[in-house]
């Protein structure tokens, strides 16, 4: 049975502690005198700091690359990490955020988020199965919903440039 | 050496600040078990020496909103009472891991599954470190100590005030202050930025990184719950999230250290031990399974910079920046709270010396006799109502109004939409000024503050049943990105970072107000 007195006296606690401190301190210290000295200096580091290379920057600019790369299934990824299926299943599933940050309605967002969210698994299961640009393209719908893309597009940099 | 003092006092005193709430409510549980329950209610509400005593801590744990130092009171009122040691380490690691505030907040931030997977992995932790350290250590429970008969009335209402003012002044506050030593030790074993990287997605020690530190480091529950919502979001290590939780939540230097001298070194490095490798190994097993889905790794993460030192390097003026960031970490309702704590630490410290004997709780706690006839008296006069409650009741109305006092609170800290359209509304235009100022202190002021509104603009319409519109949630993503690249650029002072983000992010913001479909009134925001 322990004895209650122990709790009495605070100052018991510094043997046991001492112990516990240096071996916290012992897995702690190669950290310590550590600095971290990675400093982005240009806006353009920065950015690549926070995006990937191929992050379209616009919903239209996305647009704009997926239709490039529906028509030309031999182009080459712009971002040298990743290959050119995976270039265009992050594209499609970027839109949601891209279509977002614009002023697009709600009513073309939905349809945008609808077809990402169903697309972007579809061609996660193409891919593993070892599929390449051309037979994501072929999937049937796709380039028609990629044309539907650059039609809302088109249609909301007009209304944007026209003057009010 | 300055850079090192003064960056762990900072650090020690936003931690000592931010504690303070539930500090202050540690003491008032501890005061309530000790002059209401007394002895042997307490071990009689969690269970007594049979197997509900651990489901009852979980659940006791659950709803108390107390931190890793507010409980420290309560287990050595639990310690004093004979329960068993298995079930006070039980409720001390999860009293201070979830609160229902935290839970919502945690439910509203991440993917439901991931915060109700860590639920459960935490919960099998506390059971098996229970059950484990009954079966190691059977009998572990102190015989408790016979305490005086609290008398009925206002009485009772005066002692339980005193005695949370004894709970302050009591070793269990030496105990809190060794917990805030070791977050100065913290700050001082890591620079500036330094745990940055520490928690990559790929990154295999993240755990074990995080298991060193998070020790070592005090953490609210609504803190760490911020905080593992923002490792899910920026892709960080998930394992790493868990060990966060578990152990910079659950654990302290101070709760160690109460361990230690409580149950002697050779148990409590035992139990400590095999904590850690549970919480490491679960760590490592819930990792890649619960990785969210489409997400790009952050390459670095500010979320755990409150843990290192302040300051990236010395120099003049550390003293005024310490103070000025003490300030600025400062919320009102804690504000409020270290006041009341000061209050009743100067009280507990009069009473302490100025009454060596006990002659105030002894009148407080009066005799039988005396109350019997003010009862009789009281019947005579008329005074029929005032009748005496029995423990149950008491307990019961606790309990439910424990309940009640959470659900209430969660409706309080989460305004309504127009509310929190207001001040974001407010937050906004001054850190469009302070941006176009330059304003590099206020504009790192703001923009937590904007953030943490945005977050709760998201809790307050789940808590209310009018969940926001994918649209909306996709509008508040959008301008929460932006604010947190004003940020990056702020902290780097560049000033045309500054302005590019200032203006994504103020166009992010009339999305976001369209899209809610607030009906701005016409504001200075336009001309912004």
């Amino acid at each position: 049975m322990m004895k209650i007195c122990q709790a009495n006296n605070p100052f018991r606690i510094l043997p046991s502690c001492w112990i516990l401190v240096l071996l916290l301190g012992g897995i702690l210290l190669p950290f310590a005198g550590c600095r971290n000295q990675s400093s982005a200096s240009s806006q353009e580091e920065e950015s690549h700091e926070h995006f990937p290379v191929h992050w379209p920057k616009t919903v239209f600019a996305a647009s704009e690359r997926m239709s490039e790369l529906s028509k030309s299934v031999e182009a080459t990824s712009s971002n040298p990490e990743i290959t050119v299926e995976r270039e265009f299943i992050d594209l499609i599933r970027w839109l949601p955020e891209l279509a977002a940050d614009s002023e697009l309605s709600e009513k073309d967002f939905n349809r945008i988020d609808a077809w990402s969210t169903k697309t972007v698994l579809l061609l996660e299961e193409q891919v593993i199965n070892g599929k390449k640009l051309k037979d994501l393209v072929e999937l049937d719908g796709l380039i028609s919903n990629v044309e539907m893309l650059a039609d809302v597009c088109r249609l909301e940099l007009d209304r944007t440039r026209s003057p009010e | 050496m300055d850079l090192l003092f003064w960056g762990a006092i900072v650090r020690m005193s936003q931690a000592a600040v931010a504690a303070c709430p539930t500090i202050v409510v540690g003491w008032i549980v501890a005061a309530v078990f000790e002059r209401i329950l007394g002895r042997e209610g307490t071990l009689k509400l969690f269970g007594g020496h049979t197997w509900r005593q651990l489901p009852y801590a979980w659940l006791l744990g659950m709803l108390l909103p107390v931190c890793s130092l507010g409980v420290i009171p309560v287990m050595v009122q639990m310690r004093k009472s004979g329960i068993a040691g298995g079930t006070i380490l039980a409720f001390g690691l999860t009293a201070p891991l979830f609160n229902p505030i935290s839970v919502l907040y945690g439910l509203t931030l991440s993917d439901p599954v991931a915060i109700f997977v860590f639920c459960m992995c935490s919960l099998t932790i506390v059971t098996v470190m229970g059950l484990v350290w009954d079966w190691m250590f059977p009998s572990n429970w102190i015989q408790p100590e016979l305490l005086p008969k609290t008398p009925f009335g206002i009485r009772r209402v005066g002692a339980v005030a005193l005695s949370v003012c004894q709970q302050a002044f009591s070793t269990s506050t030496l105990y809190i202050l060794v917990a805030l030593v070791g977050v100065g030790l913290l700050s001082m074993f890591l620079p500036a930025g330094f745990l940055q990287k520490a928690a990559g997605k790929d990154d295999m020690t993240a755990p074990l990184t995080m298991a060193a530190v998070a020790t070592l480091a005090y953490i609210t529950p609504m803190v760490a719950i911020v905080q593992i919502a923002s490792m899910f979001q920026h892709g960080n290590s998930i394992g790493a999230a868990f060990t966060l939780l578990v152990l910079g939540t659950g654990v302290n230097l101070g709760l160690i250290a109460w361990i230690f001298l409580n149950y002697k070194a050779r148990p409590a490095i035992a139990w400590f031990g095999f904590l850690i490798l549970l919480v490491l190994a679960l760590a490592y097993c819930i990792d890649r399974p619960l990785r969210p889905k489409g997400v790009e790794p952050a390459d670095h993460t500010h979320a755990f910079d409150v843990y290192c030192n302040p300051f990236p390097s010395g120099g003049p003026g550390l003293m005024e920046s310490s103070w000025r960031m003490i300030r600025d970490s400062w919320k009102s309702e804690e504000l409020i709270a270290a006041v009341a704590a000061f209050f009743i630490l100067v009280v507990g410290a009069l009473n302490h010396y100025g009454d060596r004997k006990g002659r105030w709780m002894g009148y407080l706690l009066g005799s039988t006799d005396r109350e019997s006839n003010e009862l009789a008296t009281a019947s005579a006069i008329g005074l029929r109502r005032d009748i005496v409650l029995p423990k149950s009741v008491i307990a019961a109305s606790c309990f439910l109004g424990l309940i009640a006092a959470s659900v209430v609170a969660c409706f309080l800290y989460y305004p309504p939409r127009s509310e929190i359209r207001k001040e974001m509304v407010m937050n906004h235009v001054d850190l469009m000024v302070d941006c176009a100022q330059y304003d590099w202190e206020k504009i790192m002021y703001w923009i937590p503050i904007q953030e943490d509104w945005a977050h709760k603009m998201e809790v307050s319409a789940y808590l209310r049943r009018q969940p926001l519109s994918r649209f909306q949630r996709m509008k508040l993503q959008v301008f929460m990105s932006k604010l947190e690249l004003l940020e990056h650029a702020a902290e780097d002072h560049e000033k045309a970072e500054v302005d590019f983000w200032k203006k994504e992010m103020n166009r992010a913001f009339q999305r976001l107000k369209n899209a809610l479909d607030l009906g701005v009134a016409p504001t200075a925001l336009t001309s912004l």
